[in-house]
């Protein structure tokens, strides 16, 4: 039994969502890579979140790309980290301990550059029981074999989630980039290969040049568009896609404020991840969750189920 | 105690040189534990400006319960923080990262059979000069003696502040001004031979890289810690933005090259563990 949220419970609130078989205490959970266990927690209790999203993990460290990584832009940023992280051992070893303290879902995200290295690290973790479900990241736009390889090609979408399924006996949700013509068709692919949930988007492909340089401002010239710019188009699609699937969907993409998630949920979204947001303010995660429980309230709605159902869109 | 951004008070925030500004912010809970080295991340308020801004701390009014800023305008929010007048309000975070290594200077002050006084050298480049002040005050406390040596390219400002402290204040510019040593720190540190047990170093990399040639050949840059300037996201961790190559000498006894965060495993670091 997930730790209820005290205000929603004081409210007559029911936060609960049900995703793939589980249940979270709320909708509202980090999104992979904006995310650190020991990091976040010096600014909020972690048993707060619907789960903990984990920075992508692959099964041998990677060092990710050269600085420049980070470029702001309006209302949004650039990222090009390159899913630099301390491989599967490390995050056995760490991060795993770490946030079985919390009372939270542990969702743990995959990365691969090939079909073999994501089932590698599929088959080092899938026995770790701390974690409750695997999130498949397809769709890491900074990185030059593997990543959003996979996720803009329905049969390599379809590969790719059919070996992991095989591998895992736990929830397995695919998270889609948008950076493809129509996402309902890589969405339908990872359906059909057996993925319990999709989450979407991740970043959106863009680029900053620097006039005083004259070159381009990240590193590896291009990067992942992310931050409150952005929420339309994720809003789009994730409506797209819920109409498309019957598995359930995750909805990220510029979510800031408790009313945004309101406009996940409307657009068909069963749970959000919050990912840039909390590079906006450390607690947003916390603070966003607490402004939906007020929204509910104010509104009469007394579980996300009766929300979703006062909207048609 | 969770850490959080709060709504503070700006007090002061004066223009103190072409361009180059020192803001005062009331925030009692991280005036008294800021230690030199560590960065404040400044939110900005236009929705436009997502990114937290960081700025190394300048001083710190323990009594007033004040932390002191200095920034430069270099683009959008600073431009913002530069129109802020007293009374005006910012939201800031803080104190972030790790500060300079002080142990050793303090145990070298304090042994009794010393034959000299531990000597420690501040060396400083443009905005980066700032970090310098509290740095001061805090090894003059501890009994080292102190000289600062800092480089601008035309306008200087702090070096009457940091003399009251007690430190020996050298300055240099590149282009030339009445009165201080025309060209950088390392030409000004030779031609007042300047060396020390302790180095210490804030400003642009080419300068830090600079600067650790100087300690190597009058020493060894184990002795120096270089505070390094990064582009941040986050500035508490989580993001990776500003992962950096670093030297780590593993279990084994090799070194090898591993990626440390500027914002929560620096932005301090020893000068020998920086990959120049």
């Amino acid at each position: 039994m997930a730790k209820l949220d005290k205000k929603a419970v004081e409210l007559g609130i029911d936060l609960r969502v049900d995703v793939a078989g589980v249940s979270f205490s709320n909708p509202v959970m980090t999104a992979s890579g904006t995310f650190s266990p020991q990091d976040s927690s010096a600014y909020y209790d972690l048993s707060e979140l619907g789960a903990a999203v984990t920075k992508g993990v692959s099964a041998e460290p990677w060092s990710g790309n050269d600085l420049p990584r980070i470029a702001e832009t309006y209302g949004g940023m650039l990222n090009s980290i390159g899913l630099e992280n301390k491989g599967a051992a490390a995050y056995i070893r760490d991060t795993l301990p770490f946030l079985s303290r919390y009372d939270t879902k542990i969702i743990c995200n995959l990365a691969g550059h090939s079909v073999e290295e994501y089932v590698r690290v599929a088959e080092m973790l899938r026995d770790c029981p701390e974690i409750d479900l695997f999130e498949l990241n397809i769709s890491c736009p900074n990185v030059s074999e593997g990543g959003m390889l996979f996720g803009t090609d329905p049969a390599m979408a379809e590969a790719v989630t059919s070996a992991v399924r095989k591998v895992v006996d736990r929830p397995l949700i695919v998270k889609l980039t948008p950076n493809v013509t129509d996402i309902t068709v890589i969405a339908k692919a990872a359906e059909h290969a057996g993925a319990d949930a999709v989450s979407l988007i991740n970043t959106l492909m863009g680029m900053r040049i620097d006039l005083k340089t004259r070159s381009a401002v990240l590193s590896r010239k291009t990067g992942g568009f992310s931050g409150p710019a952005i929420k339309p188009v994720a809003l789009r699609m994730v409506w797209e896609t819920a109409r498309a699937v019957q598995i359930p969907v995750i909805g990220i993409g510029g979510i800031t404020k408790g009313t945004d998630v309101v406009e996940f949920l409307a657009a068909g979204a069963s749970a959000v991840e919050v990912g840039t947001a909390a590079l906006m303010d450390p607690a947003a995660v916390v603070r966003i969750k607490s402004e939906l429980i007020e929204y509910m309230a104010e509104n009469g709605f007394r579980s996300i189920a009766e929300l979703k159902q006062a909207f048609s869109v | 105690m969770k850490q959080t951004i709060i709504t503070a008070d700006v007090l002061d925030n004066t223009e103190i040189a072409p361009g180059i500004f020192r803001m005062g912010i009331h925030y009692p809970e991280a005036a008294d534990r800021v230690r030199p080295g560590q960065f404040f991340n400044i939110y900005p308020d236009a929705d436009r400006l997502i990114l937290p801004r960081p700025f190394g701390v300048h001083a710190a009014d323990r009594r007033e319960q004040v932390i002191y800023l200095i920034y430069e305008v270099t683009g959008e929010g600073t431009r913002e923080m530069a129109e802020k007048s007293k009374g005006a309000k910012v939201r800031v975070s803080g104190p972030l990262g790790n500060g300079f290594d002080l142990q050793e200077a303090r145990e070298g002050a304090a042994r009794e059979n010393r034959q000299a006084p531990v000597q420690t050298v501040l060396i400083g480049g443009g905005v980066g000069t700032s970090v310098l002040q509290l740095l001061a005050e805090e090894l003059l406390a501890a009994g080292t003696e102190v000289t600062a040596v800092l480089g601008f390219r035309k306008h200087p400002f702090g070096a009457e502040e940091l003399r009251k402290t007690g430190a020996r204040v050298l300055v240099s510019t590149d282009l030339p001004q009445e009165g201080v040593y025309h060209g950088n720190v390392c030409g000004c540190m030779e031609h007042y031979g300047v060396t020390g047990d302790l180095y210490f170093a804030c400003g642009p990399r080419p300068m830090l890289k600079a600067v650790d040639e100087y300690v190597r050949t009058h020493g060894d840059d184990r002795a120096l810690q270089v505070s390094l300037e990064s582009r941040m996201a986050c500035g508490y961790g989580v993001c990776l933005g500003c992962s950096t190559p670093m030297l780590e000498e593993q279990e084994n006894g090799q070194e090898m090259i591993v990626r440390k965060r500027v914002c929560k495993d620096g932005p301090v670091f020893r000068g020998d563990e920086v990959v120049w």
